[in-house]
């Protein structure tokens, strides 16, 4: 009974083993670190202001930021509400951009001169392929927060 | 030895009751001259001087406590940023002069000298700045005021007496306010906002008190979203949104056209279209107007009678390079612009400036 109970329990153990085997399976491509790359036209289909809708109060259409691998950047229309646009700063709508970091990046940087216009990523970015891409900023008021949301082109 | 003793007991009941039957004794304060700057910078401190005739109008005024107050922004925080004191070459008394520092009123009702006494001369149960505000109201100001109080830190005789004297307020000038009117409060302690029965105002002959508004003191140096309190007031006629804003957000402008003078209806209550006619002014005093009743101006009906309108000032006006926005002036239009809504009751548009708190 006992040589029973041993070889059971071996059994049962030997399954457990087995199934960690093949879940430990891992994609070859998720252990590699990649420059995260979002160069392409990306054109704006929805904004809004502390959560608020802001399609059809404002218009935005056509509108789009062209984001170049050689680290120049581009706004389509100075019209549109855009940080780099403000007021009480020196005003581009070009210039170059950069990441806070290559490979996780949290926010884009938008410089020209010695402006630097930071913008927060509201979604993370993959390092490839990339159609989606959100950013998070304030204009005016810090109390007040904009997201604008474009899509590749 | 009973005898000695009770005799003892009067006298000191007399120590303690005498001085507070003096409060109620008849005296006259009037306010002669103001000495105030007709214009002050934010932050620094302004000083202000004003006269007092007292009359004790041949009464024993020992005992007193002189009263000061003074009507200020609630902004500029007066409590912690004045110092006031009187002076005069009255002294007939040495032990209680008519000169020395004056302390602000912290509003404690359980310290005699906070209990206010309203018109009827009675202790009210309310601070004095309460009371002040109730009974002699907050000028030509629209709001955000108050009347703070000072009392003097020691007793003043003035029995039997008439003589000059001077308050002297050192205040630090706030920020939060482009114009203000002050105004300035003297008394004493026991008769307070007290004025004769039977008078249905506090007019200057029945009162036991001297107030006195100066002309508005115009502010420099203040924050972009600094108001004006002797301008025209915040109206509900329109408004703008987000709450918190500056002109580099992006804002809505919201119309009623059910909110005009005193609840009526504007008169563009019901009308087909709605423009909004907009104003903008520039830090450097300039302004850009856009008024075309054209699509841009469009307003789109987003309830009963309530227009809304969403711009990105900067884009909207075409603010040149350099060029900060400091207020939006505001007036709404009919389609042909013969039907034009202002600020209800002022013949002047709708003032807003940049709030971001």
């Amino acid at each position: 009974m006992k040589k029973i109970i041993i070889a059971a329990s071996l059994l049962f153990g030997g399954m457990f083993l087995v199934g960690c085997e093949e879940d430990l399976t891992v994609r070859q491509d998720a252990l590699n670190a990649f420059a995260v790359d979002i160069n392409g036209s990306w054109e704006l289909f929805s904004m809004s202001r502390n959560g608020e809708d802001l399609s059809g109060k404002l218009s935005f259409t056509d509108y789009s930021i062209t984001i170049n691998e050689d680290g120049t950047f581009s706004l389509s229309s100075s019209s549109v509400p855009f940080p780099t646009l403000k007021t009480t700063n020196n005003r581009f709508s070009n210039g170059t951009w950069r990441f806070d970091s290559d490979f996780q990046p949290t926010e884009i940087q938008f410089l020209n001169g010695s402006s630097i216009v930071p913008v927060k990523l509201d979604q993370p970015l993959f390092g490839t392929n990339n159609t989606n891409l959100s950013i998070e900023f304030s204009m005016g008021c810090g109390a007040n927060t904009y997201l604008y949301q474009f899509k590749k082109n | 030895m009973k005898r000695k003793h009770n005799l003892l007991k009067k006298l000191a009941a007399l120590a303690v009751v005498l001085p507070i039957l003096f409060f109620f004794v008849t005296a006259c304060f009037d306010i002669t001259g103001v000495s105030q700057p007709s214009s002050a910078e934010a932050g620094e401190t302004m000083t202000v001087t004003v006269d007092v005739a007292f009359d004790s109008e041949n009464n024993d005024a020992n005992f007193k406590i002189l009263l000061f107050g003074m009507l200020v922004p609630k902004s500029w925080d007066a409590g912690n940023n004045a110092t006031v004191r009187y002076d005069s070459d009255f002294n007939l008394n040495p032990d209680q002069p008519a000169s020395g520092p004056m302390v602000f009123d912290e509003g404690d009702l359980s310290f005699y000298k906070s209990q206010s006494r309203g018109a009827d001369g009675e202790v009210s149960g309310n601070t004095w700045s309460q009371d002040m505000e109730e009974i002699l109201g907050i000028g030509e100001n629209y709001g955000e005021m108050e009347w703070v109080a000072f009392y003097s830190e020691n007793f003043i005789d003035g029995s039997q007496s008439a003589f000059e004297g001077t308050v002297t307020i050192e205040i630090q000038v706030g920020d939060q306010h482009s114009g203000t009117q002050l105004g300035y409060f003297i008394g004493h302690i026991g008769d307070g906002l007290k004025f004769e029965e039977g008078g249905s105002t506090p007019n200057a002959a029945s009162r036991f008190y001297d107030v006195e508004f100066t002309d508005c003191l115009n502010v420099t140096g203040t924050v972009a979203t600094a108001t004006n309190l002797c301008g025209a007031p915040p109206t509900f006629t329109a408004s703008i949104f987000p709450d918190n804003y500056l002109f580099d957000d992006t804002i809505s402008i919201r119309f009623d056209a059910k909110e005009g003078l005193e609840g009526a209806n504007t008169d563009l209550f019901n009308a087909g279209e709605v423009f909004a006619c907009a104003t903008a002014v520039l830090s450097d005093g300039s302004t850009i107007v856009k008024c075309d009743r054209d699509q841009a101006s469009r307003m789109t009906l987003v309830g009963d009678n309530i227009w809304e309108l969403t711009i990105w000032p900067p884009s909207y006006f075409e603010v040149p390079e350099g060029s900060l926005m400091t207020e939006l002036q505001l007036n709404f239009q009919n389609t042909d612009g013969t039907i034009v809504v202002q600020n209800p009751g002022f013949e002047e548009d709708m003032i807003f400036g940049q709030v971001c708190n």
